[in-house]
């Protein structure tokens, strides 16, 4: 009976209890995420300010904005999205003070460093060792790092300003978050952007002066 | 995650295989060894009740420890344990009123009941004794939602009950060695959320295939 016992508790020992499911079945497109101020009508606004840039924070003390052609491509993506439901896009400094809307881009890039292992996205897979593994058991800290990108669209209604010395809050009637990994590729990467900017538009079809 | 079951709760089922494990130590050793057998075996199982991981997987194991009361009634604890899995492809899904979240899913539903058994044996033979059963206690209960670069998890505890349905085959007569198959459904009272999917209670079905010594 001992050794029964023995070889019991050992298969329990080496047992593993919750098995981790195999997240490479996920795909890379990005998660989107939107939202929209409750009760907002967008078929009242007309036109648009949409600058040529796109804000980088993080990177340093003063803001850094992202101008090249991917850049371009990816401004270019929005200004497409928001003509085609209807909206005006106006350019210059006047164009920005009689717009009703003003839509802002924002990208971040982090670098996640992560010291435990085996649990990450991207990972060895613990089946290439052989298929009685199932999952990673570390017994000591592992510190490793991925890379992840996260774009924000966001858009103001600027029908309330005006030079009349009152203090307002600028209200956000629509923000996007679209978050994913960064495959170090721009040209990947983009296009991951491109998609998820879609997306954005997609699922909030209320952004239409379209009837 | 939060923890739904009372400690006084908790403390029944384990009083219950405290008073079946006090039967072990009543009897005199060779009495005891006699009496005692340990199950261990491979399940395969599959939660219905809902949609959050309603596919048939086979990551779980099943341990149970049986004192033979009389001829055909033996008592112990269990415990088991499985992990079910479903990847639900990219949707759209409504959050709150005014949101909405875009993302492909990979979940994963972990169980882990212990508790007091019963059993009563059907039909006494030397090489095969069908048997019905019950489990109850308390499970512990683990549903995440992996989605982009993250995810979200809801653990809780809740009551466990499973009747189950079974043989121990014994290819030598008179020998402790055998198998043991058994067909179970399970409920427990467990509730978790992530994301837009709760669980409300958790009904699982499913089947096990092990040893007995």
């Amino acid at each position: 009976m001992k050794h029964y016992l023995i070889a019991g508790l050992a298969l329990l020992a080496f047992s593993s209890c919750e098995k981790d499911p195999d997240l490479d079945a996920l795909d890379t497109d990005y998660v989107v995420y939107t939202e929209y101020l409750d009760g907002v009508d967008f078929s009242q606004f007309q036109t648009y300010y949409l600058p040529d840039s796109i804000l980088q924070p993080g990177q340093g003390s003063d803001a850094t904005y992202w101008k090249d052609d991917y850049a371009q491509m990816l401004i270019g993506e929005v200004k497409s999205l928001m003509d085609e439901r209807g909206f005006t896009r106006l350019a210059g400094e006047q164009g920005k003070e009689d717009a009703d809307l003003g839509v802002q881009m924002t990208y971040i890039a982090q670098t996640n460093q992560v010291t435990t292992g085996g649990f990450y996205y991207g990972w060895w897979d613990y089946g290439y060792w052989g298929p009685w593994w199932d999952s990673w058991y570390y017994p000591y800290a592992v510190t490793y790092t991925y890379d992840t990108g996260t774009l924000l669209l966001e858009m103001m209604d600027l029908t309330g300003g005006g030079d009349d010395g009152t203090a307002r809050r600028l209200p956000i009637v629509w923000y996007a978050n679209a978050q994913g990994y960064s495959f170090g590729n721009s040209r990947a990467d983009v296009n991951l952007l491109l998609g998820a900017i879609d997306q954005a538009f997609a699922q909030s079809v209320y952004i239409t002066r379209n009837d | 995650m939060d923890m739904r079951l009372t400690n006084n709760r908790l403390l029944a089922p384990l009083a219950v295989m405290a008073v079946a494990m006090a039967f072990a130590v009543d009897a005199d050793a060779q009495s005891q060894y006699d009496r005692m057998h340990l199950n261990i075996g491979w399940q395969m199982n599959s939660p219905f009740s809902g949609d959050f991981a309603d596919k048939l997987g086979g990551w779980g194991m099943a341990f149970e420890v049986d004192y033979d009361l009389a001829a055909r009634w033996s008592v112990g604890g269990f415990f088991n344990f499985h992990t079910n899995h479903k990847y639900v492809g990219r949707q759209t899904l409504p959050m709150g009123g005014t949101g909405a979240l875009t993302t492909d899913q990979q979940r994963s539903y972990y169980q882990l009941p212990f508790g007091a058994a019963a059993n009563y044996v059907l039909w006494d033979n030397a090489h095969f004794r069908p048997y019905v059963g019950v489990k109850a206690g308390a499970m512990y209960a683990k549903a995440t939602t992996y989605y982009g670069t993250s995810g979200v998890y809801d653990k809780s505890w809740g009551f466990y009950v499973s009747p189950e349905l079974g043989a121990a085959i014994y290819p030598a007569a008179g020998k402790r060695f055998g198998f043991r198959v058994a067909g179970y459904y399970s409920y427990a009272t467990n509730q978790t959320a992530t994301l837009t999917t709760p669980i409300d209670g958790q009904s699982n079905a499913g089947f096990r295939v092990g040893i007995i010594f």
